[in-house]
């Protein structure tokens, strides 16, 4: 105890003065372009979200909540807002059912298990831009030559014309990238459930799906949350596979969130409309992710 | 007993082969049609080439101007490895050992970081860019890779850093070590792998970057694979052979570097599963 207590006093440096050029070298070159780059855009963000400041000109004035009151009146950002919610909700729920079961086949003894699960995680190293293109040249050319061969019609329609086919498309692509990365990450959760619950379990007579639902899904518990919350994070800040893929085709009805405040804020150059609609935007990720957050930590189960 | 568990392990094999097959297809078609003229690629997609030809990825080097696209995505994801490497590594391990006020309320600051994506600040963050002179400038990118980095990378090295016994650090300040060479000589070495992680981890982020890349730089010279793939596919004399070859090109130098790093890329995913 007295040795313990010792040993936290040692370095439990209180400030000093002579440390000052110390600190400066380990924490001065970070915090200064931190707070350059990071925390002053983002407290400038929500300032200017207050003010009618056009991005171009100095000058600017406040006006309170206007552009918050525009923004709920605004139609646009509404529609990009649906489709964000909506497309982020099946990418969720495609990609972590995918990622379990193939976590679930890989958790056993399997011949070339690191073939299968390197083979798998390979999408997720393409980049958003580059996603987007790939997958316009399996929709438009393979899919399409594919539905003519065998007849379905779903595969050769025309893609990118519809409301529909685009946010199909981009629910297939955002699946097929994550959830190899999810399935790594489950892997990881299953490899650290002790064989021995399963073990136990099966001596006493449980059927493979019981041990499932009864010991395995909520040891992982605390697993899923991540990985829910991981692809909760990763579909509702679309982008880059955003303007690659359907560039918000047609009529911009499969536009998210961000492609709209980017047209709103760049395009249009009303920077400080934009600003507030970002601060919404956040404020809406932060809730679906903290409600998410909420619903399921609280079934974590600890070993 | 044991044919069952046979059974039980083909079916496995046959379901995950199956899975596999359906996700690397799509790569597949992708650089099978690249070395078709367009002709066979709208006659029959699925066909071995009949006459394979690369004239495709030659109009698809020069056109994306490959080589200095790659040149630049290599320089900005090298330097932005290494200067995280040096920020995360040195201010994690400031604020791991010298808990006081003024580290705390750095170190909550830097961690909201990890809960705040770009896309808040990127209004900003573009006059931001303008004001302090970084726009046109691979160091530009760079240097911001470093702060948007710096969150996730100095959450793992603080990690690694208690896990060090402090004792080893007692002995060398007793040999007289600053804290310059304690850092570097004697923490460092033991943090190596953490340190591994996180590079495999980022240069997926810094390779892939688009959002962020595109704002900073905006002339041809400075164009990063993504940019180069963008606006290839923007203009008007498009067509889907020389296109595919471009996908092929762009993905081959990450997808070399996954086969090469393969075992610090997955374990950097579940290290790295904090914020995703």
């Amino acid at each position: 105890m007295k040795r313990e207590k010792e040993k936290n006093t040692q370095y439990h440096h209180k400030f000093k003065y002579r440390q000052i050029p110390d600190y400066l070298l380990f924490m001065g070159p970070s915090v200064v372009l931190f707070t350059a780059l990071f925390l002053i855009p983002l407290v400038g963000e929500i300032f200017y979200s207050f003010t009618d400041w056009d991005g171009v000109s100095a000058r600017f004035s406040l006006v309170g909540f206007y552009n918050y009151i525009r923004v709920f009146k605004d139609k646009t950002y509404w529609t990009s807002m649906w489709f964000t919610l909506k497309f982020s909700f099946f990418v969720v729920v495609i990609s972590n059912l995918l990622a379990f079961g193939w976590a679930y086949i890989l958790a056993k003894d399997i011949p070339l298990r690191n073939f299968w699960r390197a083979l798998i995680y390979v999408p997720r190293i393409i980049g958003g831009v580059i996603l987007g293109f790939l997958w316009r040249f399996i929709f438009q050319n393979v899919f399409v030559q594919f539905g003519q061969v065998s007849g379905l019609t779903w595969f050769s329609q025309n893609w990118f014309t519809t409301p529909e086919s685009s946010f199909q498309a981009l629910v297939i692509v955002m699946s097929w990238t994550l959830s190899g990365y999810l399935m790594i990450i489950y892997g990881a959760g299953f490899a650290s459930i002790p064989s021995d619950y399963t073990e136990v379990a099966k001596i006493d007579g449980a059927s493979p799906l019981q041990i499932l639902f009864k010991i395995t899904i909520p040891l992982l518990t605390a697993t899923i949350t991540r990985c829910l919350f991981i692809a909760i994070n990763w579909a509702m800040l679309l982008y880059d596979t955003n303007i690659s893929l359907t560039n918000g085709n047609p009529f911009r009805s499969s536009e998210g969130v961000t492609m709209n405040i980017y047209a709103t804020a760049f395009k249009s150059d009303q920077m400080a409309f934009g600003a507030a609609k970002s601060v919404i935007f956040i404020l809406m990720v932060g809730a679906v992710s903290f409600g998410q957050f909420a619903a399921t930590s609280r079934k974590e189960v600890e070993l | 007993m044991a044919k069952k568990k046979r059974v039980n392990t083909l079916i496995r094999l046959v379901l995950i082969g199956f899975s596999s097959l359906v996700v690397v297809l799509p790569l597949y078609f992708v650089v099978l049609n690249s070395f078709k003229p367009y002709r066979e690629i709208a006659a029959n997609i699925a066909a071995w080439p009949r006459e394979p030809t690369l004239n495709n990825f030659r109009e698809a080097f020069r056109r994306l101007n490959f080589l200095m696209a790659l040149k630049n995505t290599a320089i900005i994801t090298v330097g932005s490895s290494i200067g995280c490497v040096i920020l995360s590594g040195m201010t994690g391990y400031w604020i791991a050992r010298h808990p006081n006020s003024f580290t705390k309320i750095w170190e909550v600051l830097i961690m909201c970081g990890m809960c705040i994506p770009f896309q808040c600040i990127m209004i900003t963050f573009a006059k931001m860019i303008g004001l302090l002179n970084l726009g046109n400038h691979l160091f530009g990118v760079i240097v911001n890779f470093w702060v948007f980095s710096l969150p996730m990378s100095m959450f793992l090295v603080t990690g690694a850093v208690k896990s060090v016994p402090y004792e080893i650090e007692e002995a060398a300040i007793i040999d007289g070590c600053g804290p310059m060479s304690l850092y570097w000589l004697v923490v460092f070495p033991l943090i190596k792998g953490t340190m591994f992680t996180i590079v495999s981890l980022n240069v997926l982020t810094y390779w892939n970057d688009y959002l962020m890349t595109q704002f900073i730089l905006t002339k041809n010279a400075f164009r990063t694979l993504q940019i180069a793939m963008q606006s290839l596919f923007n203009e008007a004399f498009f067509s889907w052979d020389t296109a595919v070859a471009a996908v092929t090109l762009s993905i081959l130098p990450l997808f070399l570097f996954f086969i090469i790093a393969q075992k610090q890329v997955l374990d950097g995913v579940t290290a790295g599963s904090v914020k995703g």
